[in-house]
């Protein structure tokens, strides 16, 4: 990606902490407001799919749809504001800085990831009981390892920020728990593997399912901490909790990648929600 | 899905052969097979791997199978491999939880290992639903409901539950979702539709399998299923993902495999439809929801198919064979309603079992099902009861074949044959018997059609063709309701240490994912008697070590000496078990039956059974049924019990291969047929999981001889006359007494001759010989494969066809032979003889004068017989044959004396109590009850031909007193329903007045159960058995209870 120049790199052991500004010229912006809009209307479409199946199913399912249909509604409602709402979205919406981090990784590092959670993930509040980025990097040309994502993107001005440490849903904890929870990812491995549309993928995830099984510490995985940052916000003592508890990870290898951006991420959302609002087709 | 390759099964596959799986599969395995039989355990490790393999199999199977990749082959391998390291997981596991439960369920159900899984539940307290948040509510649910529709215990039980467990979600959906969408998970939302789709899924499937309805049932899952995987699939939620995929199929095989979905094309007429819904009826404790995997394959196969005229249906034991055969019959009855069906067996035990068990099932549609008394002969009574309506009539092949002879009206219209345990068309005089019946019938009948049952008959294809031509089918399903291992036990002794038993586990054709032989160490008692390196001490040994309470150790022995020493030596080992009123009841009637002292009493007590012919049959009647439920641990037996009875039992322990015989019969080894046919029967369907077959070893020597056993398999089944034929030399002289003694498999031949003789003529049958012939199997056979041999059956066939001379011509005399059932030549001789020519005097056959203990006329009558070949009256003491010590034992059978008085009077120089009970029971139940009456019978038409002077309707009833050794017409009426002697006597002379109101089987039954006790208790010659519990036991022997 020519738009990402490298402006900080750093190691721990093994562990690599890379920092990257976003080159902020106007057409890598619309392409990035034009790629994520898309998602935003994609989600759009399939709650309105999913609502369709609602209603048409509501008479012979037993269930009574109705709080699932306010609940519908209310999640289209607020996945695009109305004009009226001012168009504004409070906070980021996590599907951003997810979307920024499988670019950054397809293109960074070949990595493949084979079906794009950010399409598949629960969209809106409930806590995340799957892996935000799930893919594979081939090494040597046969071997290959599992690449773990968590990603996070924060406005705060402090350093580091609350969303890389200090809380049960910091990234620091979120992938200890990971590293920790075996199980956690082999059932991602297991739904991706059923999602996965090609044969080499699915050879590869199949490989990955018997690995982390038979011996998971045996099992190449990189963890890929991610951070979307505002440029003017970010310090190099970001992912210092990250690389200071390094042991904490192994025996995984860390690939900390951050990516600031120099803008307001909100306003960023901002133009994003109102490319999917007025988009042709919505 | 096209973008994936075709070979991505073969890359799958070289995945998993750089694994551990195999690995782990075969010590799961081997772990779970120790921990069954030993108190081994499969470890933490073992189980957390065997998961882990069982759900990367379950995965790819799950993919490949919805994906439509690769072979349908490997897929099955894959399950079945999962299944296996699932089921070591799961049995006796400590800790239940219910996802694991369940990925257990649908595995095995996937993998048709239904009857298994449902066993291994049936033990597993399923763990509580989680109350936690609504969506993790709804998965438990979802998987609870789904594992009891599978496990379908307790009748209904279980599938009520899974009901209320839907309804319950229904109920509760409002509040529980509200708590959720409001405590923040409003994201989960696809998840939470994905769900109640899932729902939907179980709840039409609890609702087909009950009902049979919605019509288009898969279409309709098949719809819940693409809109689930919608929702889906825009949610990562891994669970919900897989339990969909999982729960499809599981509710998929639950559908397909239901009693509803199997018959929907079969349930075309009334009959045909009652019977379908009284199988799955509430009232009933068993209600059969769904069909065993075996019969939808031999369903599939067309083994109800009404355009084949012979249908051979290979099905191990336990895996559905009588159900299949019920179907046809109602088929039968529904297409040619007048017509009787006939039901084969075997032996006379397996008569009243199979009476009893067919008539539970089929009366409910209105079919009336009956035996003809398994005795050789017709009595008047039995006649006339026969002429009645009969839709099913069971029946040895000897009866059956007597009745055709006597042109008996219910056997005029025969619509369809099944012929249970049909291989045994192979074994000697009776194979004979069995193979010229089903000729005869099949040149007699157009319209008839045959069911062949068997567990195995590897050339079924040629034996359908035999009977069927181009119009037969023959259908080989393998497939078992349990496990089978088999191995070999010793008992060994630690240095220093005490003696065990070791239990080799030997690889068989039975066996699955055992490679390599290995052997675990049994912890349980060791028996005293006998020094280690004997059979005794092994097999007594091993038996102690596999008593359980759920289920019958069998423990074949050789001889009836040894199957009583067997029980004996265990009982010391064994506490009392807790005695029912049934037990009880049992254990009063052998009281009475063989004396207070009897062996058996103190067994019985103690939970141990003997079976053997020496053992009265109504006795070995009820150790049957004790041993079916479960109220017999050890049950000591001959090898007759393979043949005589239909039950299976949990763990087999052979004591040897050779079988002794007395003189001058020589001894034999077991047959590779014989050996599985006995071996087939561990394991009971929905009682077990697994059953082992274990020979019991003296020295190491023995393993060689016993693992050709197990590693053989069943031999080609050939007609018993065929190697009768081989072995026979060419005829010198006549066809003589000494022919049909020394020949008797041909002297079965010879009679089936005579009988074409007699309804063709004696020119048709020689000018038509080869075609006559070729409705028999051995002629058939040798025809292909051996032409010089087929020539030498032409060349006999002609010798005897010349030798009958001019009886040939004489129709009235060949009628006679043929409705005697004797050769030509013994009816000859008996016309011979001048001691004979006086018997058709009716004062020689007055039943009052022939048993009165002080005439001779009895003595007389076996006099004439005793030289006939087919009258074996035994050489019971000794090696002479004494007729008046046999005249005299007939008279105290039918005056009423005890097994134990008869002994005592007749077997006295026997010093030991015991064994002169058993032989003078052997001695009544197979000379007296097997030829004395058949005997006297055929002598009586003899007698009477020429002579109106003689009526048979008038002394005719004096075979059956014999055979069921009571000295009345009405008290023989009523042993022939099953009433014990003991009241049959007193309740005789009550039905004498009310004789002739009661002109059926049926009748006669509904008239016994009307009686009041007080009649019952006056009739009774029990001493300890009241009227109640006598009309209990009546009840119980007559199947009614």
């Amino acid at each position: 990606m020519d738009e990402l120049s490298l402006i900080n790199e750093d190691s721990e052991g093994p562990h690599d902490f890379r920092v990257y500004k976003w080159d902020n010229s106007e057409d890598w912006r619309d392409a990035i407001v034009e790629k994520i809009g898309s998602k935003v209307r994609e989600v759009y479409t399939d709650y309105k799919e999913l609502q369709r199946l609602v209603e048409m199913e509501e008479e012979d399912i037993d269930f009574d749809f109705s709080q699932v249909n306010e609940c519908i509604s209310e999640i289209l409602e607020n996945a695009i504001p109305s004009e009226s709402d001012g168009g504004v979205v409070s906070t980021p919406r996590s599907d951003f800085p997810e979307l920024i981090a499988s670019l950054c990784l397809e293109s960074l590092h070949d990595t493949v990831i084979p079906v794009n959670l950010i399409e598949k993930r629960e969209t809106l509040d409930k806590p995340g009981r799957g892996v935000d980025v799930l893919g594979y990097e081939k090494i040597d040309g046969e071997d290959i390892q599992l690449v773990l994502g968590e990603v996070k993107g924060s406005s705060e001005d402090q350093s580091p920020p609350q969303v890389i440490t200090g809380s049960d849903s910091s990234m620091d904890e979120q992938l200890k728990d990971l590293v920790l929870n075996e199980e956690k990812i082999i059932k991602n491995l297991m739904s991706i593997f059923r999602k996965a549309e090609n044969k080499e993928d699915k050879r590869a995830l199949a490989q990955l399912i018997i690995s982390v099984q038979e011996s998971p510490r045996d099992t190449r995985i990189l963890l890929c901490p991610f951070l979307v940052r505002e440029l003017e916000k970010y310090q190099e003592s970001d992912y210092h909790p990250i690389k200071n508890n390094a042991e904490d990870y192994e025996p995984h290898t860390l690939r900390f990648l951050a990516v600031c951006v120099d803008e307001n991420l909100t306003d960023l959302s901002v133009d994003i929600y109102e490319y999917a609002r007025d988009g042709d087709e919505i | 899905m096209s973008s994936v390759d075709l070979d991505l099964l073969t890359d799958l596959k070289a995945l998993l052969q750089d694994t551990n799986y195999e690995e782990t599969l075969e010590k799961s395995n081997h772990d779970h097979i120790c921990e069954y039989f030993s108190n081994g355990s499969v470890g933490p490790k073992t189980m957390e791997h065997a998961k882990k393999a069982a759900r990367t199999w379950e995965l790819f199977a799950t993919d490949a199978l919805s994906e439509r990749y690769g072979d349908l082959e490997d897929v099955e391998k894959w399950w079945e491999k999962a299944f296996i390291c699932r089921r070591a997981a799961e049995y006796k596991t400590e800790e239940a939880d219910l996802e694991d439960i369940f990925y257990f369920a649908v595995t095995g159900l996937v993998n048709e290992e239904v009857p298994q899984v449902r066993v291994i539940l049936e033990n597993i307290d399923l763990p509580d639903i989680s109350t936690d948040t609504w969506d993790e509510r709804l998965q438990d649910s979802i998987m609870k409901a789904t594992i009891l529709l599978i496990r379908k215990s307790g009748g209904w039980k279980d599938i009520s539950e899974a009901r209320e467990i839907i309804e319950q979600l229904h109920e509760e959906q409002r509040e529980h979702e509200k708590e959720y969408l409001d405590g923040g998970y409003k994201g989960g939302i696809p998840g939470i539709v994905a769900l109640y789709n899932i729902t939907k899924i179980v709840d039409l499937s609890i609702q087909y399998v009950t009902e049979g309805s919605p019509s288009g049932i898969l279409d309709k899952i098949d719809r819940f299923s693409d809109n689930a995987s919608q929702a889906l699939d825009f949610h990562n939620e891994t669970d919900i993902s897989l339990i969909h995929d999982m729960v499809y199929l599981g509710c998929k095989n639950v559908i397909e495999n239901s009693l509803w979905f199997q018959t929907r094309s079969l349930a075309t007429g009334q009959e045909m439809g009652e019977y379908i819904e009284n199988l799955i009826e509430r009232e009933d404790s068993h209600p059969i929801f769904e069909l065993m995997p075996s019969q939808q394959k031999a369903l599939s196969q067309e083994s109800l198919s009404t355009y084949q005229r012979a249908i051979v249906l290979n099905m191990p034991t336990s895996a559905g064979k009588t159900m299949m055969a019920e179907f046809s019959i109602v088929q039968s009855k529904s297409l040619n309603e007048e017509s009787t069906v006939i039901y084969l067996v075997p032996t006379r035990a397996l008569v009243n079992q199979t009476t009893i068990s067919l008539r539970r099932k089929l009366s409910k549609i209105g079919l009336n099902v009956e035996s003809a008394v398994p005795a050789f002969e017709l009595d008047p009574t039995e006649d006339e009861f026969l002429q009645g309506e009969i839709d099913v009539l069971v029946s040895t092949p000897e009866k059956l074949d007597l009745l055709l002879k006597e042109g008996h009206p219910a056997v005029s219209d025969i619509s369809l044959v099944v012929a249970d345990e049909a291989h045994n068309i192979e074994e000697g005089s009776r194979g004979a018997n069995l193979e010229l019946l089903l000729s005869t019938i099949n040149r007699e009948f157009d319209n008839v059609r045959f069911l062949l049952l068997s567990p195995f008959i590897p050339n079924s294809d040629e034996i359908a063709k035999w009977l069927g031509k181009d119009q037969s089918n023959s259908i080989t399903v393998e497939w078992r309701a349990t496990d089978q291992v088999t191995g070999i036990s010793r008992v060994r002794k630690h240095r220093n240490g005490p003696e065990y038993v070791e239990l080799n586990i030997v690889p068989s054709s039975t066996t699955r994912h055992i490679n390599d032989e290995f052997s675990l160490e049994l912890d349980g008692q060791i028996c005293e008697e006998g020094n280690r390196g004997t059979k005794k001490k092994s097999s007594a040994s091993t038996a102690l070590n596999l008593v359980s309470d759920d289920g019958t150790v069998l423990i074949l022995c050789m001889t009836r000496k040894r199957a009583i020493e067997r029980a004996r030596e265990i009982i010391p080992y064994l506490d009392r078990i807790e005695m029912d009123d049934e037990v009880k009841l049992v254990l009063d009637f052998v009281k009475e039956e063989l004396g207070a002292d009897h062996f058996l009493v103190e067994m019985l007590e103690k939970g141990v059974g003997v079976h053997h012919s020496g053992i009265p049959m109504e006795i070995r009647c009820l150790i049957e049924r004790l041993a079916e439920q479960g109220k017999i641990k050890v049950l000591t037996a001959t090898t007759t019990l393979a043949q005589g009875v239909n039950f299976p039992i949990k763990h087999i322990v052979l004591e040897g291969t050779y079988l002794p015989a007395a003189p001058p019969q020589t001894g034999q080894y077991l047959s590779h047929n014989q050996f599985w046919n006995i071996a087939g029967r561990a394991g009971r369907a929905f009682e077990d999981h697994m059953g082992g077959i274990l020979f019991a070893a003296g020295k190491k020597s023995d393993f060689d001889d016993y693992k050709g056993y197990l590693k053989s398999d069943a031999d080609k089944v050939l007609s018993s006359l065929r190697t009768a034929l081989t072995n026979l030399e060419e005829i010198q002289g006549d066809f003589n007494l000494n022919f049909a003694r020394t020949n008797e498999e041909f002297a079965s031949f010879i009679r089936y001759i005579l009988h074409t003789v007699n309804v063709s003529s004696y020119q048709s049958v020689q000018s038509n010989l080869e075609d006559v012939l070729r409705s028999s199997l051995i002629y058939y056979q040798l025809e292909g494969e051996d032409p010089e041999l087929a020539d030498k059956l032409i060349d006999l066939t002609k010798s005897y066809l010349d030798d009958l001379g001019v009886i040939s011509q004489n129709e009235e005399i060949i009628d006679l032979i043929d409705r005697t059932g004797f050769t030509s030549m013994s009816v000859e001789a008996l016309f011979a003889r001048e001691d004979a020519k006086n018997l058709h005097r009716e004062e020689v056959w007055n039943s009052d004068l022939l048993f009165d203990r002080d005439t001779n006329n009895l003595t007389k009558v076996l006099d004439v017989l005793k030289d006939i070949p087919e009258v074996d009256l035994g050489r019971f003491i000794g090696d002479d044959l004494d007729v008046n010590a046999i005249s005299g034992i007939v008279k105290e059978w039918v005056n009423g004396s005890t097994l134990e008085e008869i002994s005592d009077m007749y077997f006295e120089q026997i010093s030991n109590k015991e064994e002169r009970i058993i032989k003078a029971s052997s001695y009544v139940n197979k000379n007296l009850m097997g030829f004395v009456s058949w005997g006297m019978s055929a002598l009586q038409k003899v007698s009477a031909f020429g002579h109106d002077e003689l009526d048979l309707e008038q002394v005719g009833h004096v075979p059956a007193m014999v055979f069921y050794g009571v000295n009345s017409r009405e008290a023989a009426a009523l042993r022939m329903v099953d009433v014990p002697r003991n009241l049959a006597e007193g309740l005789g002379s009550y039905y004498g007045d009310n004789f002739e109101e009661q002109p059926s089987f049926s009748k006669l039954r509904d008239w016994l159960e009307g009686l009041d006790s007080e009649v019952w208790e006056e009739a009774s010659e029990f001493e300890n058995i009241g009227g109640d519990r006598a009309q209990k036991l009546w009840k119980i022997l007559n199947g009614l209870e």
